[in-house]
């Protein structure tokens, strides 16, 4: 296992104004529990807000987090030292949604490629000669490393963080929206590419996306959240076959069919918007779920194994 | 007749700093009244310099040339006062972030009924027909949500009233530039289901304009394909899907994420948008094109109709027939 979470809580205080600041409590993430295997794509969909960003976050302890474990390779990153944690992150790299902003934009790319291999203390030659590798990994040619970000197209940028993420020879890349700020046909250039990389580099991924067809397309399990709680985890197949979660469902349900003749035959409910009220004791789903039954508000549905390999937290699947 | 909107061999070039960059080439389409058309094409290629230009919202930097017809009157040579009367009123537009078009510091029931105003001045049918419109577009609460702020609202909602305040005039023709783009997924759906059930409900025609074939799939009747400001193939939502026939249709069919990856790998196009200043000749997409013949890289080819109501715009025979 690369990645293991085990029942990790994170909240911030929030609320308005200088004296109720603190007040109030937001569970980005509460009580989240999955793990990461070797050379698997593993997706995390859910609706803003449901927390996908922040566990990217913690796994990588730039944020802290309440309670809970979270380790790579069997070393917890949360409590370890400022050198451990150092060390422990070259197993990462990230790549983030808006290419423009994730790249340095008074640098060459060249030095924006080469600037973790110089921190890390390699030689200005060998880092050069790593730089020109990886170009030709995402398949860009050499003479890209001496334009400015601003002379790429959102493509080319975000070959060239990607790039960049491989520079450190990372085994988990973590990839959050990747696509969603790209056209159509470059978008699937990307996804192709990430894919030959993965197989070439034996690499495991972590894809937090809302786009459903992407997710269908490139990924081996699927973590659906929502609002800071994992309601279902099982392979992609299954997800897509037999999704358990009514909000997996609903998500399934709103996802764009790509097929005009397929929409005559879809029921979208009209179940509200997520609202962040935190109730302990009851399921996040109260008031937007259509199978809502008594037990609902009384506790709150924990995450089981329903089938081998295929979690849901909702009382209903028992 | 039953045509809406008709744009005649509209050209938009934009004053730049190295000349004149072709944003819309000889674009001829026309929108029925109670139709949903989207306009389809990748960042750059024109869409939403189209519909700006149907409002007369460009900036000035401009040369267009063409016609635009909304109900026989020529949109483009109506002068100020006359185009201000039909903005809003016969033709209205929501954009991509609702919170860019909505004023922070007036309730949202205030911007509203402020469009209401513009047509009625009794304050208990105007106070009516607010509570009517936020019920029309399914805002919960309505006698409360009136008094909320933008802020108070979520991006989903903040859509919703941008609908309803578009909707309190009435207009013929909506134009919804990237209306979901940044909602969530189940939000998205929601919104997409309004706009369907507003448009049967109000009869008003509505032009889409997306890069997501998903969005298109879902709502519209009839596509128009852009590429590089020329409009490459025009046909009905299910041809478009199932039998494109342009090579950039099917380039763009053939990327989009319907399988798994155990399938195969998504079919992609090599090169990018060519960025066109001045006169350009041949086919606009011939440098990316794997069928280009000679006579591509010469003579533009204009928009043929291979089959009824479909549209394409391509020299190659052998294209055109492999239908």
């Amino acid at each position: 296992m690369v990645i293991d979470i085990d029942n990790v809580t994170k909240s911030f205080r929030v609320g308005s104004g200088f004296f109720l600041q603190g007040r109030k409590k937001i569970f980005a993430l509460d009580e989240v529990s999955f793990h990461l295997r070797e050379n698997e794509i593993l997706g995390i969909v859910g609706e803003s807000g449901s927390g996908k960003t922040t566990v990217a976050r913690c796994i990588l302890a730039l944020t802290g987090i309440d309670e809970g474990r979270i380790e790579i390779h069997g070393d917890d990153i949360q409590s370890a030292s400022r050198q451990k944690r150092r060390e422990l992150r070259n197993h990462f790299a990230i790549v983030f949604q808006d290419p423009a902003a994730n790249l340095n934009p008074r640098q060459r790319v060249k030095n924006s490629i080469m600037r973790p291999l110089i921190l890390k203390g390699v030689s200005q030659k060998e880092a050069n000669k790593k730089a020109v590798e990886a170009m030709e990994k995402v398949k860009l040619d050499a003479r890209y490393l001496q334009s400015f970000p601003h002379e790429l197209s959102g493509g080319q940028q975000q070959r060239i963080a990607i790039a960049r993420a491989l520079v450190l020879e990372p085994d988990v890349m973590i990839l959050d929206e990747p696509t969603s700020a790209l056209d159509i046909s470059v978008q699937a250039q990307i996804l192709n590419l990430l894919l030959d990389l993965q197989e070439e580099m034996k690499m495991s991924y972590i894809i937090i996306t809302h786009d459903l067809n992407v997710i269908r397309y490139v990924c081996d399990r699927v973590v659906v959240m929502y609002m800071g709680r994992v309601v279902e985890i099982a392979s992609m197949k299954e997800i897509d076959e037999n999704p358990r979660h009514p909000y997996t469902r609903m998500l399934l349900e709103s996802s764009p069919v790509l097929d005009p003749r397929d929409r005559e035959n879809r029921d979208i409910q009209e179940i509200g918007e997520a609202k962040y009220i935190y109730n302990p004791t009851s399921c996040n789903l109260v008031g937007r779920c259509p199978h809502e039954s008594d037990i609902c508000s009384q506790a709150r549905p924990p995450l089981e194994e329903v089938q081998d390999d295929h979690f849901v937290a909702c009382f209903l699947q028992k | 007749m039953n045509t809406l909107l008709e744009l005649k061999d509209l050209s938009i070039d934009y004053l730049v700093k190295d000349g004149k960059l072709s944003a819309v080439n000889s674009l001829n389409l026309s929108i029925n009244r109670g139709e949903i058309f989207a306009l389809v094409g990748e960042s750059g290629c024109g869409k939403t310099t189209v519909a700006f230009s149907i409002m007369r919202l460009l900036q000035g930097n401009e040369q267009t040339s063409g016609e635009i017809l909304f109900e026989g009157e020529d949109l483009l040579t109506l002068e100020d006062g006359r185009i201000e009367k039909i903005r809003g009123k016969h033709i209205g537009m929501i954009f991509q972030n609702p919170l860019d078009s909505l004023n922070p510091v007036y309730t949202s029931g205030n911007q509203v009924a402020e469009a209401i105003l513009l047509d009625e001045k009794d304050k208990h049918v105007v106070m009516e027909k607010l509570l009517k419109l936020y019920e029309d577009v399914r805002i919960p609460d309505a006698p409360e949500r009136i008094h909320s702020y933008p802020h108070e609202l979520s991006g989903g909602m903040r859509q919703r009233v941008m609908i309803a305040m578009m909707l309190s005039r009435n207009p013929q023709l909506l134009i919804a530039d990237e209306p979901t783009t940044a909602l969530d997924v189940t939000v998205e759906a929601q919104i997409l289901k309004l706009l369907k059930e507003l448009r049967d409900d109000y009869g008003s025609a509505i032009l889409l304009i997306t890069h997501n074939f998903g969005i298109v799939a879902e709502l519209a009747d009839r596509v128009g394909i852009m590429y590089a400001g020329e409009l490459v193939e025009l046909a009905d939502v299910v041809e478009i899907f199932h039998h494109p026939v342009h090579p950039y249709s099917k380039a763009l069919m053939a990327s989009l994420p319907r399988m798994t990856k155990e399938e195969g790998r998504l079919a992609t196009l090599d090169g990018t948008v060519p960025r066109i200043i001045g006169e350009f000749k041949g086919c606009r997409f011939s440098n990316r094109c794997a069928l280009a013949q000679k006579r591509c890289f010469v003579d533009t080819p204009s928009l043929l109709e291979i089959r009824p109501g479909h549209f394409v715009q391509c020299h190659n025979e052998e294209v055109l027939r492999g239908y």
